[in-house]
């Protein structure tokens, strides 16, 4: 995990937290900030450019700490809200909507997450049955080296089953989670695209087999594991190229034990296909003929009956009760 | 003056500091101007003089000048400095600049490789005492301010080579020092200005019109919708790796501009696998734009 340099706010410089992020982030240049918005997401920024050397920032989160999770995000067992103590990912999917949401490409970590759980709680309060859902903004696992996201979290909703975490993640990061002993409330959903697509669009991600072999650990261990099979993504072959995705997928992970899969289709905010297409004009993915719905954009030759076909291959191999489509 | 062809603009502030530049990148005085230099290899030179107001002065002016130069260019402040606690010829690349007066600060994107970098402090008068782990200059702060709204925020960097320290003060800072500080640096100042030069050539790769753009444009008159349209159309073609497609349809004839619009639409929709389909939301943007338009000569 490489960081070009660390920026520090000076308002958490001395936690703990921080100390112990930067005795693992190794000899890099640590510079001290005010606010993290004087390095993040300024004018005239460009995130393709700070994709070649991203540094960490280290933050506090102020506002709102939690979400309403949009709608159809997850599985439905209550209340969905999300958390983001991470702002982008280690990761550089070509499909990715963080591409357009930020002008910066440099990761955030916000280390107040007492101040997180503060406001986890007081949601759930509101409310049982609530799931929290992590990974919206990031990727959850991909920086816990790091981060220390598990040791602190895990706990946590350990202690209260009445809650549920979703940790999204294409990582492989999975030893800190397998130090602990598997949480029936706490679901760890990956997500995959079939291996031509990875392959061209999912640039740093660990390859299928080693997710696919992380995935099964944790299903071994006994932790209640997800798929999310998204973004699906029109092309040749899509049908054909699920197939043997999910006879891998099924192959190697346990249908019966799983908490839950899912399917969603490629869809990107109008604003957001448009700053991609600014910053990556030669990619292909984004030149493509794109259908433009409620300010949502997708791409033609997609659609319902894409969906419903890798569904029903889909449902040969997993029960329909623990299946949901994406919005 | 999109074909200008400059990469990066480096800005000093004493013609000291420009003597080695000039030798290095084979700069040329540049016609009408006394304090700008140019080059054949994508690289200018601005010498403002020195202090922080002499550089606002100068770089607004040089804008003034160039009010439709592209913005995608590099700017690279390079220029002596003194340090706190490194030695008389280090150098380093600012990764935070803070205005001595009023302790405002700045942040270079840290995009640049190789470099040691550290905090420059930009003060009014020289430092003598060098009170904090920093380098001390009289410009680097009003050169980013200035320089970061003509260019990419991420392409702005200032470059110090130390001058002077606790133990080598400012009184032997001499034309032959600098002028050894200089040459000791020049590879690594043409390492830097190499890295930035090719981060703005990508930059300005992707934002150039692609050539069969340039051609279309010069065949048919476009209104300003259908020249957007057209050149996203181009970039889509190539993009979808069907660039000879594009040269086919591009050498075809067509009606007008709508019908050369329609007929790129037309391909992209059926290069999707969508025959039935004709391009979403953009074509009827297309027809709504199109029909005043005729074409200039037949190709």
């Amino acid at each position: 995990m490489n960081f070009s340099s660390v920026y520090i706010e000076d308002e958490i410089a001395e936690t703990e937290r921080v100390t112990d992020i930067l005795a693992r982030v190794g000899d890099i240049p640590r510079i001290r900030i005010e606010r993290y918005g004087e390095i993040f997401n300024r004018a005239g920024q460009n995130f393709r450019l700070q994709k070649q050397a991203p540094a960490l920032i280290l933050a506090k989160k102020h506002g709102k700490k939690v979400l309403p999770a949009p709608e159809g995000y997850g599985f439905e067992q209550g209340s969905g809200f999300y958390f983001s103590h991470m702002l982008n990912c280690l990761y550089d999917c070509r499909y990715c909507f963080l591409q357009g949401m930020y002008r910066s490409a440099h990761y955030i970590l916000f280390t107040n997450y007492e101040d997180f759980m503060h406001d986890i709680l007081g949601q759930s309060a509101q409310a049982a049955g609530n799931v929290f859902y992590s990974g919206y903004d990031c990727d959850s696992l991909a920086m816990e080296p790091v981060s220390g996201f598990c040791n602190s979290f895990i706990p946590f909703f350990g202690n209260r089953p009445e809650m549920t975490l979703e940790i999204r993640t294409k990582s492989t990061q999975v030893r800190k989670l397998l130090e602990f002993d598997p949480l029936p409330n706490c679901v760890v959903a990956m997500s995959f695209t079939p291996e031509a697509a990875a392959k061209r669009w999912e640039h740093r991600v660990p390859a299928i087999t080693k997710r696919l072999l992380a995935m099964r650990k944790l299903q071994q261990a006994g932790w209640p594991v997800a798929i999310r099979f998204e973004p699906v993504i029109a092309e040749p072959e899509v049908e054909n190229n699920y197939a043997r995705l999910f006879q891998q997928v099924f192959s190697t992970l346990n249908g019966e034990l799983m908490h839950s899969v899912s399917l969603g289709e490629f869809r990107l905010p109008k604003d957001f296909h448009k700053k991609m297409v600014k910053l990556y004009p030669e990619e292909g993915l984004l030149a493509r003929e794109t259908i433009c719905s409620d300010g949502m954009v997708s791409l033609a030759g997609g659609g319902a009956e894409m969906m419903q076909a890798i569904e029903s291959r889909l449902l040969t191999h997993v029960d329909s009760s623990r299946y949901y489509r994406c919005a | 003056m999109l074909g200008d062809p400059v990469l990066i603009n480096l800005v000093v502030a004493h013609g000291l500091e420009a003597k080695p530049l000039i030798a290095l990148f084979d700069l040329q005085p540049q016609e009408d101007s006394d304090n700008v230099y140019v080059s054949n290899s994508g690289v200018r030179l601005i010498v403002t003089g020195m202090g922080r107001q002499n550089v606002e002065y100068s770089l607004a002016q040089w804008v003034e000048t160039k009010p439709s130069a592209r913005r995608d260019m590099a700017w690279l402040n390079v220029g002596i400095a003194g340090h706190q606690n490194l030695a008389v010829g280090d150098t380093l690349i600012a990764n935070k600049i803070i205005s001595g007066p009023d302790n405002e600060s700045v942040f270079p994107t840290p995009i640049i490789s190789g470099l040691k970098t550290g905090t420059v402090i930009t003060v009014d008068r020289p430092e003598l005492n060098y009170p904090k782990d920093a380098a001390y200059d009289m410009e680097a702060f009003a050169f980013w301010r200035s320089a970061a709204a003509f260019g990419p925020l991420d392409l702005v960097q200032s470059y110090k080579i130390v001058s002077d320290n606790p133990d080598s003060s400012t009184d032997k800072v001499t034309p032959n020092l600098i002028a050894e500080l200089f040459d000791s640096a020049s590879m690594e100042i043409e390492d830097l200005v190499l890295q930035l030069k090719a981060l703005a050539a990508k930059q300005q790769s992707l934002v150039s019109d692609p050539p069969a753009f340039v051609s279309a444009k010069a065949s048919y008159r476009l209104s300003v919708t259908q020249e957007i349209q057209l050149r996203r159309l181009c970039h889509r073609f190539y993009a979808l790796q069907m660039g000879e497609s594009l040269e086919v349809i591009l050498s075809a004839s067509h009606r007008d501009s709508r019908a050369l619009i329609g007929a790129l639409h037309a391909a992209l929709g059926h290069a999707d696998g969508n025959p039935g389909r004709e391009g979403g939301e953009s074509l009827s943007r297309v027809e709504a734009g199109g029909g005043q338009t005729e074409r200039n000569q037949a190709s």
